[in-house]
């Protein structure tokens, strides 16, 4: 999936990454995303591994350690300005909600 | 009892969820899923079990491959840790399955899924299916472009007409799956991008199955009807294609076995199939020529065969409706007769002729051709196909061309005589009746009574 595809992230994207801010082991990754949203957000196996892929060929994240089957990876600069990018976004949409509902969802 | 079966599957590739539906509802009825195919899908029998299933496809895989990639393994752990178990593999195709009520879905990601799912058809199936449509497109010009050439052949001959709606059928087909195809990537991307929602694929899979059946209907009237050696080709053609499946398919299957690489197997693959299939064409011409020297390809056997100046020369006896002897006093009996007829439901071709032997040279020669025309709408076309049926052999200025003729002598709606370049009449003559055409050659010119018992009796035979 070339970088263009990444313009807005999925909650998947952001998770991913939100996660590999420290590095961590792909398998790793859908338990920590599951316990950082209390469960609200799942990552199924076979999207977290198309989506490590991805994001590997897009320069979003880099392969650190292989330990067997085991695959450890940690965010890139690019993949933290997609990040923040991502972040600067979702508040613009809660700050322009707030601004014409006053926060109060009416 | 048997602890495996095989069973013929129609999804589409990319028909995920029916796929999953149908592998759910075996394992109901106990039966796991151990290899998929394009067609043949082996099971094994299990404890009958409640199971979720999930097919996915994995875009770096290939058939060819001597086993799972890195990538394929990793993925795998992944879904292990997850809790589901793999089922088969079979290409970019993978199918996992749990036991778990309520497991995490394997793709929980629809733009992800979406993309997933073309780039595996992207390089598996959608060339493979705009191949065969291009074929499909190919041969049904192929016969449109026969049946402008010699309509009357075209109608009449049953591995030509019924060519047509097979090819046709194959061609609907794969244009149909291309388009379904391609209308659910642009809604799925479309909702994914907007809701996050992914799209179930569900092919029509009976709709293409009965499309099917009908091409293979067709294509089986196709030979059924035909001369011997026709059917003999066809059904060599069957048989080499079924040897050539099986000698590539165990060919990569023991590759595989050796852990050859993805290219080592695939050239043998492609190379074996193409010598193979050189083989296949050297091996039917050579059985065609025996077939036909020997005789055991004729739908006719001589009833005898005689010398003449060198040359061994054959005597039929076929029953043929008109005869020389019904059109002039001879007490000539060592005839030769011959009758070949070729018919679909659309239309009836029959040649006869009736020849003395060589070297009785001073007795007549009879030909004659009757066209049958069975639908109505295709007399024209028939008929003016007949009419012409001289002019390809010469240029313009210097074609053979049938003039009209008075009719009322044969007893015919309509009769032409065939003039030579540049203006002389020939003893050929054309008549016409509704629904039937027929062609007739004399030696001479014939008179009045032979023309109205000639008329009589073609009208009718």
């Amino acid at each position: 999936m070339a970088r263009e595809k990444f313009q807005t992230l999925t909650e998947q994207m952001f998770y991913i990454l939100l996660c590999l801010r420290r590095e961590c082991c792909g398998a790793d990754i859908m338990a920590h995303v599951a316990e950082l949203t209390q469960g609200r957000v799942a990552v199924g196996p076979g999207t977290l591994y198309n989506l490590l892929e991805s994001f590997v060929q897009a320069g979003y994240i880099a392969e650190t350690r292989v330990e067997g089957r085991r695959r450890s990876y940690l965010i890139t600069q690019a993949g933290q300005t997609a990040l923040e990018e991502e972040y600067r976004r979702l508040k613009t949409l809660a700050a322009d909600y707030e601004t014409l509902t006053g926060g109060t969802g009416t | 009892m048997k602890n495996t079966k095989r069973r013929l599957e129609t999804f589409a590739f990319f028909d995920h969820t029916g796929i999953q539906a149908h592998l759910e509802a075996m394992a109901a009825k106990g039966w796991m899923v151990e290899q998929p195919g394009t067609y043949l899908w082996r099971y094994r029998r299990v404890q009958p079990q409640t199971l979720r299933f999930a097919v996915t496809y994995f875009p770096t895989a290939s058939e060819f491959d001597p086993g799972p990639t890195e990538g394929q393994q990793t993925y795998q752990a992944y879904c292990q840790a997850a809790g589901w178990r793999l089922a088969a593999r079979w290409g970019q195709m993978q199918i996992f399955y749990t036991a778990a009520q309520d497991p995490v879905p394997l793709e929980t990601d629809a733009r992800t899924q979406v993309d997933t799912v073309h780039r595996a058809m992207r390089r598996s199936s959608l060339p493979g299916m705009t191949a065969v449509a291009a074929l499909g497109l190919f041969q049904a010009c192929f016969q449109l472009w026969r049946f402008w050439e010699d309509p009357v052949d075209f109608l009449s001959t049953p591995s030509s007409l019924y060519a047509l709606p097979t090819w046709l059928l194959f061609l609907g087909v794969e244009l149909y799956e291309l388009l379904f195809y391609f209308r659910w990537h642009r809604k799925a991307k479309a909702l994914a991008e907007a809701t996050g929602e992914f799209l179930p694929i569900r092919t029509h899979r009976r709709l293409s199955l009965l499309l099917v059946v009908i091409a293979l209907l067709f294509f089986l009237s196709a030979f059924l009807g035909n001369a011997r050696i026709t059917l003999f080709a066809a059904l060599f053609w069957l048989a080499a294609f079924a040897v050539i499946l099986l000698l590539t398919g165990s060919a990569r299957s023991a590759l595989k076995g050796m852990r050859a690489p993805r290219t080592v197997t695939r050239a043998v693959t492609i190379g074996m199939s193409a010598v193979l299939a050189v083989a296949m064409v050297a091996g039917m011409t050579v059985l065609i020529f025996r077939g036909v020297r020997s005789g055991w390809l004729e739908d006719r056997k001589p009833v005898e065969t005689y010398e003449y100046m060198g040359m061994t020369w054959e005597v039929y006896q076929d029953d043929i409706p008109l005869r020389v002897e019904a059109l002039t006093d001879t007490d000539y009996t060592q005839w030769s007769t011959e009758a070949r007829s070729s018919e679909t439901v659309l239309a009836a071709f029959r040649e006869y002729t009736q020849r003395p032997r060589m070297g009785a040279r001073e007795e007549p020669d009879l030909e004659y051709d009757i066209v049958e025309v069975k639908a109505p709408f295709l007399y024209g076309i028939c008929k003016n196909s007949m009419l012409e049926r001289y002019w390809f052999n010469d240029p313009v200025e210097y074609r053979s061309t049938y003039r009209p003729i008075d009719a009322a002598p044969w007893g015919a709606a309509e009769a032409y005589q065939l003039y030579r370049y540049p203006d002389s009449p020939s003893e050929r003559y054309l008549l016409c009746w509704p629904g039937r055409i027929a062609e007739i050659r004399f030696d001479e010119a014939p008179t009045a009574a032979q023309m109205a018992l000639a008329g009589e009796i073609l009208k009718t035979a």
